[in-house]
């Protein structure tokens, strides 16, 4: 009896044993995949912030592209990383493809003469960015920080005192010449006598208006305590007259003759922006002998970015 | 009791293994493909859409660090046909894939999707 008791509780024992046993063995199996799997996942957050780094870095990249014209171009760096440019297109069609870095600070240029480019240029990086520049944003950026000077002139007006009834009726009635931009926001603009002007083919000497109207958008730079002012010289035979945003800066006289000199008050706060233009008629008679000019300078102001 | 305890903790060990084997493998698989989806990365370069034909062509661009394989386009929600496009795009290249619009293209701006096999997407308006 007691035997056998001992024969049972060793079965007992060993069984205990073995299901101990078996018990390690699925829990250390289960610990090495969890292991394994916490390997993964960490594979999966090292591969995630690598591509959060390369997201940061494509997101401050960047370049200037500068159109010198419809067919060529130059892409300036203006940061401390190197960029790679790997296409240019304009016109939807690839213009380039390869791979061309541009050092910190530096910049490359291309040529598409002969090409269907068409000043509109898009540049892909090797970051997967892309960046466009257009010569007509390049050619309104220039204009933008200058007098902008439409020419005319007449003959019709002619022998009368006052050519022209009012600066308005300039535009009116009278032959548009051209364009010219002035990149000085104060100027000196001369017509001497028995010369021509703009150009020979209007035979443009005597017994003729030519005036122009220049228009320029500033910014005042000076607080309440200092004047922003548009200060002008004219000769007595011609005639001016002044718009700061868009009114009249005397709605009494149509042109200012005489006297001479004056100066024009630029109202506003600081930095607020104000656009100002400037009617000019230069009417020579034929018997007129003087020589016509206009100087203008602007105080406590400048060219609107 | 010694070969039953045995019998059946061997037959637990047993599918505890394949279990986790099998979790394992799954595991593996859906990691690297999340992996590869992260690191997957296009952008489009260039759009023709012809208004007559109803064919559209994309020019997509391969950045990532993996081979792109592009699956399908959408232009305004709607699956272009005759899906075209090559096989795979090596990262730093580009390829063009093709696909036609059942219906007309008006002269607005379209928003085109396209889709790569690993279900990222790029997405923009483009003019005709």
């Amino acid at each position: 009896m007691r035997a056998a008791n001992r024969r049972g509780s060793r079965s007992k024992g060993v069984s205990t044993l073995v299901g101990m046993t078996l018990f390690v063995l699925i829990f250390a199996l289960a610990v090495s995949y969890a292991f394994v799997w916490s390997q993964n996942f960490a594979g999966y957050v090292d591969t995630l912030r690598k591509e959060l780094n390369n997201e940061v870095i494509r997101s401050s990249e960047s370049i200037v592209v500068t159109p010198y014209n419809s067919t060529s171009l130059v892409i300036s760096n203006p940061t401390s990383e190197v960029v790679v440019v790997t296409q240019v297109w304009s016109n939807k069609t690839m213009l380039w493809l390869g791979e061309r870095g541009i050092s910190p600070f530096g910049n490359t240029y291309f040529n598409f003469n002969g090409s269907k480019a068409d000043g509109q240029f898009k540049v892909v990086t090797s970051r997967g960015n892309i960046f466009s520049g257009s010569a007509v944003d390049q050619f309104q950026k220039s204009i933008t920080r200058a007098w902008q000077v439409e020419w005319y002139y007449n003959y019709t007006f002619a022998g009368a005192a006052n050519p022209i009834p009012n600066y308005q009726e300039m535009v009116n009635r009278s032959i548009h010449i051209g364009t010219s931009y002035w990149y000085d926001l104060g100027f000196v603009w001369e017509w001497e006598f028995g010369s021509p002007v703009i150009g020979n083919q209007y035979n443009l000497t005597n017994d003729v208006m030519i005036g122009f109207i220049a228009n320029a958008t500033v910014i005042k730079i000076s607080d309440n305590n200092s004047l922003a002012t548009v200060n002008y010289w004219i000769d007595r035979e011609s005639y001016v007259q002044f718009e700061v945003d868009g009114k009249p800066v005397n709605s009494t006289v149509d042109w200012f003759q005489w006297p001479n000199y004056a100066s024009i008050v630029i109202p506003g706060e600081q930095f607020s922006e104000h656009t100002i233009t400037v009617y000019f008629n230069g009417y020579r008679s034929v018997f007129g002998n003087a020589n016509h000019y206009l100087r203008l300078n602007v105080v406590n102001a400048s060219f609107a970015p | 009791m010694i070969l039953i305890v045995t019998t059946i903790g061997f037959g637990v060990v047993s599918l505890s293994m394949n279990y986790f084997s099998g979790v394992s493998s799954a595991r593996d698989v859906a990691n690297k493909i999340n992996i590869d989806a992260i690191r997957e990365n296009f952008i489009v370069v260039n759009v023709l859409i012809n208004t007559s034909s109803s064919n559209v062509s994309i020019w997509v661009y391969n950045y990532g660090e993996i081979n792109l394989r592009m699956t399908a386009i959408y232009l305004n929600g709607t699956q272009l046909g005759n899906f075209e496009a090559p096989p795979y795009i090596v990262p730093a290249g580009y390829g063009i894939i093709n696909g036609t619009y059942p219906g007309a293209i008006g002269n607005a701006p379209q928003l085109i999707r396209v889709v790569s096999t690993l279900g990222n997407y790029y997405e923009n308006y483009y003019m005709p």
